[in-house]
């Protein structure tokens, strides 16, 4: 148990020493296994602080943070066999405390320049990064709130009630956040009619 | 929108039990989301894991002699009882006339006099638990458990904590982390926690 409900399938710790084996060493002395640490969650910490931040250079920054950040209050960490889900929840008060004031619309198109190379046709390959251009500014027009709610939904993939535990939020009001973000992407569905 | 719509999309109703007329409009949406998933980075940049463990380590190596810096820097409030004062007062004297004299760290001082140990006891209304743990500073943050002795839901126990702030949770059922509702206050751990905050006062009684 990591504390991450779907890192198994995208990227999470597949094989060595279990997390909390992994923070008691860290903690006993042993400081370069929080590389370990690193690895195992690097990708799903960039993935939400890509689509939270809309820049990529943001969301490195949140990532580095984040692990520096926990690397300083390991010894916080309640639930050591859970350390993924603390070093993500960390990541997430990074990116709401960083969008606070921050206006909207603040999207960089570099992060969908990074995007998986489409095989094939250059045309559709073409028309398809149009729509996740599309796709990623409609993101960034939603409120922080909405779009946290919208990517731990489908993106993460965590139910509503995994969410109300790591965000101190209520699954009535979750899902109030992610009723309206999909009211505001409606406008989106136009191109898959 | 239609709510089944979003019911389905929730995950709450399989796409089958749609009507007739949302099933093209379910499609759509399912194949967004696809999009939705795939627009952005699927793992982090060449050469952030580098720049990090650079952060982390550079962290490791600093952390030990700041931590030291600001144990002997941090101002430390002592209250101590007027007898102990005018000793401790004393040893000041006889280190500054040059005597050999053994004067104790500030933390010895904290442990020895007004940093003695006081059993506070905790208590958390938990009716429908069948366990509840405390965790806290005084702990070092490991759980101790709680008991129900009368079976009336009330959890109890008794724990020597040393006289300063602390902070703690209970746990239930070893997964679920209460903040005591009864606390005399609390404090954001920056992680999306509440914890609770006890104040425990040093013994009055004089030496």
């Amino acid at each position: 148990m990591t504390g991450l409900p779907h890192e198994a399938q995208r990227g999470g710790p597949t094989s060595g020493p279990p997390d909390g084996e992994i923070v008691r060493r860290v903690l006993s002395g042993q400081p370069d296994e929080y590389a370990v640490l690193v690895r195992r969650y690097k990708d799903v910490l960039y993935r939400y602080a890509e689509r939270m931040m809309g820049r990529p250079d943001d969301a490195e920054d949140i990532v580095q943070q984040a692990f520096v950040k926990g690397f300083q209050s390991l010894d916080r960490c309640r639930d050591p066999e859970k350390v993924g889900g603390w070093l993500f929840r960390i990541a997430v008060n990074l990116c709401k405390d960083n969008l606070k004031g921050r206006h909207r619309r603040e999207v960089s198109l570099d992060a969908v320049g990074t995007l998986r190379a489409e095989g094939g046709n250059p045309e559709v390959a073409s028309e398809r990064t149009e729509i996740r251009e599309e796709i990623y500014s409609a993101l960034q027009d939603l409120s922080p709130e909405q779009r946290e709610a919208f990517v731990l939904k489908h993106v993460e993939g965590w139910s509503y009630e995994e969410m109300s535990e790591r965000l101190d939020v209520s699954v009535s009001a979750l899902k109030m956040r992610v009723h309206r973000a999909r009211e505001e992407l409606q406008v989106l569905l136009q191109r898959y009619r | 929108m239609n709510r089944e719509l979003h019911s389905f999309l929730d995950g709450e109703i399989p796409r089958e039990s749609l009507p007739e007329d949302l099933q093209s409009e379910a499609a759509a949406w399912q194949a967004l989301l696809e999009d939705v998933r795939d627009a952005g980075s699927d793992a982090a940049p060449v050469g952030l894991e580098t720049r990090v463990l650079q952060s982390v380590r550079a962290e490791a190596s600093s952390s030990a002699w700041v931590r030291a810096m600001r144990w002997w820097t941090r101002p430390r409030p002592l209250r101590l009882p007027p007898l102990a004062g005018a000793l401790a007062a004393a040893a000041v004297v006889l280190l500054l006339l040059g005597r050999q004299a053994v004067v104790p760290g500030p933390g010895e001082v904290a442990t020895g006099l007004s940093g003695q140990a006081i059993h506070v006891q905790f208590a958390l209304n938990a009716p429908d638990a069948s366990t509840v743990a405390i965790s806290g500073d005084f702990t070092d943050w490991s759980t101790v458990g709680l008991s129900d002795a009368d079976g009336d839901g009330v959890w109890t126990v008794r724990i020597p904590v040393k006289p300063g702030v602390h902070e703690y949770m209970f746990l239930i059922d070893g997964t679920k982390w209460i903040t005591d509702p009864n606390a005399e206050r609390y404090e954001e751990d920056g992680y999306g926690y509440r914890n609770a905050v006890v104040a425990v006062a040093p013994p009055t009684a004089g030496i």
